[in-house]
């Protein structure tokens, strides 16, 4: 069945579709558009597949798209990355912050590739956010280091988690990031806590790994939340995520997207962006190769965008990065419905 | 490129920004590796500065205020009272809009708003008073903590799995039924000094989870379960002893707890009102005021910022490609070195370095080398940077460059210039704010 043909998620989405993009509500768009490319296309993805998936979770298809776009938005609200003084030991996950001030979740330096680098210490083809390894930094870049510097990452020791017997130790942890954060998003890659001991050197795993490893999470139990929270990855289609930086025009760029989008989303531009990348093996749960392709794509053809804001580079760079955003959700998706539980007779894709 | 921080300064939370006015920071409510010391309230720290009808007592100021300080020494007493008024009178105006659990949700996916201040709080106590709660700490014994529980920590996982339902769900949440089931299953009893025997249930565990630790919990994470369910208690027993304490006035405890609420709350609200954004957050605030901007604020802001708009257009630039990082690296040594040979690279077709010059223009296609070599900052010859495919490495230098200046009429201009008016005028519509509040409160401050 068509949803939209039924008007169910058409519905829902009139309520509750807001056009952001690469912003947590853009996320949430990508997925919303990504299931409604889906479903106008049953015989090139696997559509009938992930309905059949919802319908037997007891959601209907659009309620199912709004669980997984919420879940791809709320990636930027995790709680789960705290910096630590290195004089204080206090332990906080986001900056103290001023009047104009633009600044950033310390968890958002999770959703970085940075492309111009290349490899990093723990063994990643492509790293992520490392202040000391920006080829390109911007105004909140600098304030960040200079706020940070010589911080270290939260790993647990002062007990808020209970993960020093209570009490034996002095810091004022608020969460183990590096025990449970990062650690996780290693993903058998090297690991180490001097790779964590000063913010201006620190190694923060890739956008990619996180993705992998919510993806591990979903592969070993099926769940819209978890798998929604994968879909995030589409941050890599903006070039800031792949250049590196959280200034250089990094949350003005993102409003112009969230003003245009409608321009970009196209059946079209999404078929043809589809093409783009390589389909997940349906005998593999390797995501990373996929969602590298889309961060190469933004790093080969968005550099316009940082620091620059011409009205035509942005126009020109949206044109590709929204619908292939929207492309890598569906491939996503369609190797992942493969995964849901759904009644017999439902092949897979 | 711009330079790289080398300055550490935590001061630039009080750095003069924007319009050009002072801007008061809010508290940095930062832990202490030291502690205060406990001593009886002096003849001084009797005195309270006054916002309305709330009294915040001298002794809690100064002990904020020396926290305070471990960041920021440069932070004095009269700077440091003018952001605990401002912070209060913006906290209170959230309060009495009822806006506290919106200004501070995080989608279900972070911990709740009540869960956030309680930890800031506890974590601002410990910090106060570190030391002499490790004292009290030892005091319990050898088992230290564990001595305040009344039965060994050891819950039952099979009434634990029960009561969450199935492991494997679309939304980590519980429904109000399985809450009700998590409130019935008891995973701790344990008494605080002086205190009636108390439990931790099951319900208590899970509401102060983000959504990584309900999913621990869901997926029957026995370690994480206990951990959790100690440090609840370890945070119950510091709020305990402070209550206990004969020379720490429970004013002094409630205005600190206050004064980590107010200022969590006038972070939030400068959020929320797109003041200061978390640039993944979106910022609907300033997209509403940008639709407000008309083509007359746009022209006047352009004719005070028309440098803001010169663009690169095209740069002449010598372009060093290298099949190996290493092998860029030692040219850029050799470079710097003044080794003319690093010039006259083989470019044969199958060498390993290829140097060439040529003018980059900008266009409507898409090249990630142009890119590079418009956006290189000058003409110094910058770190080795990696081709998109894995296609080898690159150095640029630019040699020359050609600027072109949007005119008014550019939809450049339009959309640059409505988002920076609509952000001058969100910071100038809080500064009001908080002007009416100071003007409108009744505000003693303490003698200095």
């Amino acid at each position: 069945m068509n949803f939209l043909k039924t008007g169910t998620l058409c519905a829902l989405l009139m309520v509750t579709s807001h056009s952001l993009a690469f912003v947590g509500a853009t996320h949430r768009q990508m997925v919303l558009d990504a299931v409604d490319y889906m479903s106008r296309h049953p015989d090139t993805t696997n559509y009938q597949r992930l309905e059949a998936a919802a319908n037997a979770a007891g959601y209907t298809i659009g309620q199912f798209a709004v669980v997984l776009a919420d879940a791809a938005r709320d990636v930027d609200n995790f709680h789960d990355t705290y910096l630590c003084g290195a004089i204080t030991g206090d332990c906080v996950r986001a900056p103290v912050y001023n009047l104009g001030d633009e600044w950033v979740n310390y968890s958002s330096w999770n959703h970085f590739q940075n492309h111009p680098a290349g490899a990093d210490v723990h063994g990643n083809d492509i790293g992520g956010y490392n202040y000391g390894k920006l080829h390109y930094t911007g105004t909140e870049d600098e304030l960040a280091a200079g706020w940070l510097w010589n911080d270290h990452m939260d790993d647990g020791r002062g007990g808020m988690t209970g993960w020093c017997s209570w009490w034996s130790c002095w810091e004022d942890s608020e969460y183990n990031s590096y025990g449970i954060t990062q650690t996780r998003y290693a993903l058998g890659s090297a690991m180490s806590k001097s790779m964590y001991e000063d913010f201006q050197n620190m190694a923060f795993q890739p956008l990619d790994n996180v993705s992998q490893y919510w993806y591990q999470q979903f592969w070993s139990a099926p769940s819209a939340q978890t798998l929604g929270f994968v879909l995030h990855a589409t941050d890599l289609l903006q070039p800031h995520h792949t250049w590196g930086p959280i200034g250089l025009g990094h949350s003005d760029w993102e409003g112009f997207v969230e003003d245009y989008y409608d321009n970009y989303n196209s059946d079209a531009r999404v078929t043809w962006a589809l093409g783009s990348y390589t389909p997940i093996p349906a005998n593999s749960t390797e995501i990373r190769p996929l969602l590298t392709e889309g961060g190469n794509l933004s790093y080969s053809i968005g550099g316009c965008v940082i620091g620059g804001d011409d009205f035509a580079c942005r126009d020109a760079v949206a044109q590709w990065v929204v619908p292939h955003g929207i492309a890598l959700v569906v491939h996503v998706l369609n190797h992942a419905a493969n995964r849901f539980y759904v009644p017999a007779g439902y092949a897979a894709y | 490129m711009p330079l790289k921080c080398l300055n550490r300064g935590k001061g630039f939370n009080r750095l003069l920004r924007g319009g050009g006015f002072f801007l008061l920071t809010s508290l940095p409510v930062t832990a202490l590796t030291t502690e205060s010391t406990l001593q009886p309230p002096t003849p001084e720290t009797r005195e309270a500065l006054v916002i309305d009808d709330t009294a915040i007592p001298m002794d809690a100021i100064e002990r904020m205020h020396a926290l305070v300080q471990r960041d920021d020494p440069a932070l004095d007493r009269e700077q440091f009272l003018d952001a605990i008024i401002e912070s209060h009178l913006v906290a209170d105006h959230v309060r009495d809009q009822g806006m506290e659990r919106i200004v501070l949700d995080s989608h279900g996916v972070g911990f709740s708003a009540d869960v956030q201040i309680d930890n800031r709080q506890v974590a601002t106590l410990r910090a106060l008073f570190s030391e002499p709660l490790s004292s009290a700490v030892e005091a319990l014994g050898e088992d230290g903590l564990n001595a305040l529980l009344v039965a060994p920590l050891q819950p039952d996982m099979e009434s634990v799995a029960a009561a969450l339902g199935s492991p494997v769900r679309h939304v980590y949440q519980l429904s109000d039924k399985e809450r009700a089931a998590t409130q019935q299953v008891v995973l701790a009893r344990y008494r605080l000094p002086g205190k009636k025997q108390q439990v931790v249930t099951l319900a208590d565990i899970y509401q102060r989870q983000n959504v990584q630790g309900r999913i621990a919990l869901h997926q029957g994470d026995h370690t994480w379960l206990l951990r959790e369910t100690q440090l609840l208690i370890g945070q119950q027993f510091v709020r305990a002893w402070l209550d206990q304490q004969p020379l720490i006035a429970a004013e002094t405890i409630d205005a600190i707890n206050l004064l980590v609420e107010d200022r969590m709350l006038r972070q939030a609200w400068l959020a929320h009102t797109g003041v200061a954004n978390e640039i993944h957050a979106g910022n609907p605030a300033l997209k509403a005021e940008s639709s407000q901007v008309s083509r007359d604020d746009i022209q006047r802001w352009y004719n005070g910022n028309q440098e803001r708009f010169r663009r690169v257009t095209a740069a002449l630039a010598t372009v060093v490609w290298c099949s190996e990082k290493a092998a860029c690296e030692a040219w850029r040594a050799d470079h710097d070195a003044g080794d003319n040979a690093a010039q006259q690279t083989d470019n044969a077709d199958d060498a390993g370095i290829k140097v060439s010059t040529a003018w980059y223009k900008r266009g409507q296609g898409r090249d990630w080398l142009t890119d590079v070599v418009l956006m290189h900052p000058d003409a110094a010859t910058e770190e080795v940077l990696r081709a998109p495919d894995d296609a080898g490495w690159h150095l640029v230098r630019v040699e020359q460059r050609r600027w072109h200046t949007h005119g008014v009429d550019s939809l450049t201009v339009d959309t640059v210039a409505r988002r920076e008016i609509a952000r001058e005028r969100l910071v100038q519509r809080y500064v009001e704010l908080t002007g009416r509040l100071k003007a409108s409160a009744k505000i003693v401050r303490p003698h200095s």
